[in-house]
């Protein structure tokens, strides 16, 4: 790189500054949030900006704990997120390789079948009525078994499956008498693994941030999911709800329920941001991957 | 295994597909387990997502639970008047666009803008923590994001929320404020998405030319000059496809954050098509109405988006299909 004018020099420092002011309107509101459930009920006043405390206390979490809700939550989410993950990606997988196989009769018209749906479908009000008509309102399975196909994970996996070392590859195992079941189960799925990976990391971040089927489709404490508790508890400022007075209404006096809500939130990002550098390693390689068409 | 899947010939094929030739026929025979795989994906899809499509027959009726969809009367398209007259749906439909052009306009500037100010830091380590950091809130859903936003905003507890009841006197937060609520909608969509999205831009200023920044210095070329000049430019295919398809969603003005972030002083301004849908189907009950918008909304996207990918098509080499 050439010597540096003092303009360019000054625009360096003024880039940099700029940087670091925007990493912190990211961090600053998550790190507000924890000192927040940390704090006591006298922490809280003065002007609002904290950037540390000095009486730390665990009233607020173990409030949250002794409700019990929030163990229903995570047992709820866990599950959903755990289940969705094995069956999100074993679908698309059975979807992805019959679909990467060019000589396959019959490809063009199944992978339109399932390219259309992309573009139209029948909406909010017409999926509500036949959930309801399949019975499974009030069954936790609901969060996982509708969205257990997804287009877009099964065409980028298709791609991958098609790339030119994978064929060949099948060719000769298929030449050596190998049938397709052995050429899956053992050869593709091995070789595609990071991008199995991928898929399965989606697929997990996607239902542990879900809160609208849980919202519509479960009613009462024990189908709770973490997200929408913590919706619950944030409009609890607004309305009355009859359903988390357990959770907050002896708050008023003990522990503000701000307090609670920060803890809430603390406890519903702590799996994704523990795991944040790892996670988003995989995304950014997804992204290239994506952006890669067929 | 590899016994079984041997192709042998199969006379019972012939009767299910006639008119299909007989190599065809065999390499359907032999790759039948490839069949058998696809036979889960393909009866979840009609399930989930081709039977609901019968259900959209509610918005042409006047629905009663007793009848369920086939029973019940039909009514002469008398939800899809109501729609179309209702100053109730104009001022969705209003709010809609002027919300999703505000956030496209903002963010698509912003993720271009931030895409060239990391590509100028010097350092690698500082240009990767800071990427590292910008995606962050792609990654907490919205309830989470809104949550945190209402607490900054708090005039008891929030450094923003404190500061402006300090200003103007008045303990009110500015999501109860019409314009407050949409600079912060705006302003929160940005901050959320700018780091992701500047991804893909970034992944295309890498490819640049190295070449051509070189052949730029040896004739004097200023930093300044560069960036406009040589990665900006290299920028613009990319621009314009990303813009393109971006009108096809235009009717999602994104349900998940003005669902956490509205509230019932601001639905003037703030209540979108998805939202407007979700309060009438399934807080208010009104099902067949619902799907009357939703069929609606549904039928201008498909027709938005095809006629983005034709666009696309037309002016650049790329489409989503």
């Amino acid at each position: 790189m050439a010597r540096r004018s003092v303009g360019e020099a000054a625009f360096d420092v003024a880039n940099v500054i700029f940087m670091l002011c925007f990493s912190a309107t990211i961090i600053y509101p998550f790190w507000d949030a924890l000192l927040l459930s940390f704090s006591g009920p006298r922490e809280i006043s003065g002007i609002g900006f904290r950037l540390w405390i000095t009486h730390w206390s665990t009233d607020t979490y173990r409030y949250i704990f002794d409700r019990g809700l929030i163990l229903i939550a995570y047992r709820n989410t866990l599950f959903r997120t755990v289940v969705a993950v094995y069956l999100t990606t074993i679908t698309c997988l059975f979807a992805a390789y019959p679909l990467s196989k060019r000589r396959l009769p019959g490809r063009t018209a199944i992978t339109a079948y399932f390219v259309f749906s992309m573009f139209f479908s029948g909406g909010l009000i017409p999926t509500y009525l036949l959930i309801r008509g399949l019975g499974l309102l009030n069954n936790l399975w609901v969060l996982v078994l509708p969205q257990m196909f997804n287009v877009f994970y099964m065409i980028i996996m298709r791609n991958y499956l098609m790339a030119a070392h994978l064929e060949e590859l099948e060719e000769a195992a298929l030449v050596d008498g190998a049938g397709y079941p052995y050429i899956l189960f053992r050869i593709m799925v091995p070789l595609s693994m990071p991008l199995l990976a991928t898929v399965a990391l989606w697929v997990a971040v996607a239902h542990w941030n879900e809160w609208f089927y849980a919202r519509i489709y479960l009613t009462g404490n024990r189908f709770l999911v973490l997200q929408y508790l913590l919706q619950r508890l944030i409009e609890h400022h607004r309305q009355d709800e009859q359903m988390l007075n357990d959770y907050v209404a002896q708050t008023e006096t003990e522990i503000n329920t701000a307090n609670v809500v920060a803890g809430t939130m603390i406890l519903t990002i702590g799996p994704i941001v523990l795991l944040y550098p790892f996670l988003q390693k995989y995304f950014v390689k997804g992204v290239m991957i994506g952006s890669l068409k067929g | 295994m590899a016994v079984l899947d041997r192709a042998r010939p199969d006379a019972g094929t012939r009767r299910f597909l006639p008119g299909i030739s007989k190599a065809t026929r065999d390499r359907m025979v032999r790759m039948r387990f490839l069949y058998l795989l696809l036979a889960v994906p393909v009866v979840h899809w009609a399930i989930f997502h081709y039977a609901p499509m019968y259900g959209l027959l509610v918005a042409f009726k006047d629905y009663n639970m007793k009848h369920g969809v086939f029973g019940s009367p039909w009514n002469d398209f008398a939800h899809f008047q109501f729609l179309f007259t209702s100053p109730g749906f104009h001022r969705v439909m209003r709010n809609t666009f002027i919300i999703s052009f505000l956030k496209l306009a903002f963010g698509f500037t912003a993720s271009i803008v931030f895409a060239l100010l990391i590509d100028q830091l010097m350092s690698l380590p500082f240009k990767r923590t800071m990427q590292s950091i910008s995606y962050l809130p792609h990654f907490i859903s919205w309830v989470v994001l809104g949550g945190l936003i209402k607490q900054l905003l708090s005039p008891s507890l929030g450094v923003i929320g404190v500061l402006i009841a300090n200003m103007t006197g008045e303990s009110l937060s500015l999501l109860t404020d019409r314009v407050g609520f949409l600079a912060i909608l705006v302003a929160s969509s940005v901050w959320q998405g700018v780091g992701w999205s500047a991804i893909i831009y970034l992944a295309v200023l890498a490819g640049v030319d190295q070449s051509l920044y070189e052949a730029a210095e040896v004739d004097g070329a200023s930093r300044l000059q560069k960036a406009l000049r040589i990665s900006l430019p290299a920028l613009y295919p990319l621009m314009t496809i990303i813009l393109i398809l971006r009108m096809g969603q235009i009717l999602d003005a994104g349900f998940d954050q003005v669902f956490n972030l509205y509230n019932p002083l601001v639905y003037d301004v703030a209540d979108v098509i998805d939202t407007y849908l979700y309060r009438v189907g399934l807080v208010e009950l009104k099902y067949d109405y619902a799907a009357a918008v939703g069929l609606f909304r549904n039928v201008v996207g498909l027709v938005l988006v095809i006629s983005a990918n034709y666009l696309a098509r037309r002016y650049t080499e790329y489409g989503l299909w």
